[in-house]
């Protein structure tokens, strides 16, 4: 590709990007100007125009993608997650213990479990972090009203966890203060494996749709 | 009507039937579409106008894509019809057979029952 189409394929990439479109369909779509092109011996620009406005009118043909959860990202994410709510347990537990042991407390183990979790998917999945686009102010993220609410539940659970380490103070048992950053980054780095699995999958899938 | 000076708009109202009609001779792809528009005097209909409509016929089931590789060249995407294509080609058809006869039946009034009685 021409450096002229290749700068055309760039902005088409991003603009298809905005408007939610797919890393196959775009892999396919940009099969079909390169075939088209090397038919017609026309550029990029020449053939299909703007490379926003055509990427506008054909993201708008395209199937609407099936509401669903990948669930394989969305273990990763969980890993991340609860990886994150360990070291911040084991670090702390680092600087406040004098002794080798540390106490377990119930809300330590439901920080770790469930509120630093349930903090990371409200506001890292996709619905959260993507906001909708309207299709007359494409460069720009519309109004959404799920967005807000999941940014206002984000900060109660950051407030419950909070409340919950210091008030479920009970021991459950003594560990070794080394435990719980130990377990936190060893997952954070099976977490960052899975990942770098799960993304060269997708990668690789990509690049099978359009041959 | 060769050169091809037709309004856009009429175009765009009759693309979907005329690239159901080019595949239901046979399967092609998008610059070959193109060339058979082109010949059969509708112009040149560039591909930014093509390929969405393309994507929209793929999306309601009425065309199915196969990627072929061609010699040495690149990678070029067939649309076949399907069954559910070639139930819409007749619908379409008898749509605008009755659509062109009543623009006629207005165009042309001394003509009784227009070009098509």
């Amino acid at each position: 590709m021409p450096d002229q189409d290749s700068a055309w394929a760039n902005e088409f990439t991003i603009q298809m990007t905005v408007q939610g479109a797919g890393a196959g369909d775009i892999a396919k779509a940009l099969a079909d100007v390169r075939a088209h092109c090397a038919d017609s011996g026309e550029s990029a620009y020449e053939a299909f125009g703007d490379p926003k406005t055509y990427a506008t009118a054909l993201a708008a043909e395209l199937p609407a993608k099936q509401p669903g959860i990948d669930l394989r990202a969305f273990g990763v994410l969980l890993m991340t997650a609860v990886a994150f709510g360990l070291l911040l347990v084991g670090s702390v537990s680092l600087a406040e213990s004098r002794d080798n042991e540390v106490p377990l407390t119930l809300g330590k183990l439901l920080l770790v479990v469930v509120a630093v979790p349930a903090w990371v998917v409200l506001t890292q999945t996709r619905w959260a972090r993507r906001r909708p686009r309207d299709p007359a102010t494409p460069d720009r993220p519309a109004f959404d009203e799920r967005y807000w609410r999941a940014l206002w539940l984000a900060l109660g659970l950051a407030v419950v966890g909070a409340a919950l380490w210091i008030g479920l103070d009970r021991t459950l048992w003594s560990v070794s203060k080394w435990l719980f950053p130990g377990l936190g980054f060893g997952l954070l780095v099976l977490s960052q494996l899975a990942r770098w699995l799960v993304t060269r999958s997708a990668a690789e899938a990509g690049s099978t749709a359009a041959p | 009507m060769p050169g091809g000076s037709f309004p856009a708009d009429w175009l765009r109202g009759a693309l979907d039937l005329c690239v159901l009609a080019i595949l239901a001779e046979s399967a092609s792809y998008g610059y070959a579409i193109a060339q058979r528009l082109e010949a059969a005097g509708l112009g040149a209909v560039k591909g930014g106008t093509l390929y969405p409509l393309l994507a929209r016929l793929e999306a309601a089931g009425l065309v199915a894509p196969s990627w072929r590789t061609g010699d040495g060249g690149p990678s070029r995407k067939y649309l076949e019809l399907t069954d559910a294509g070639r139930a819409e080609l007749v619908h379409r058809r008898d749509l605008w057979r009755q659509f062109t006869a009543s623009v006629d039946r207005l165009a042309y009034p001394l003509e009784a029952g227009g070009r098509h009685a």
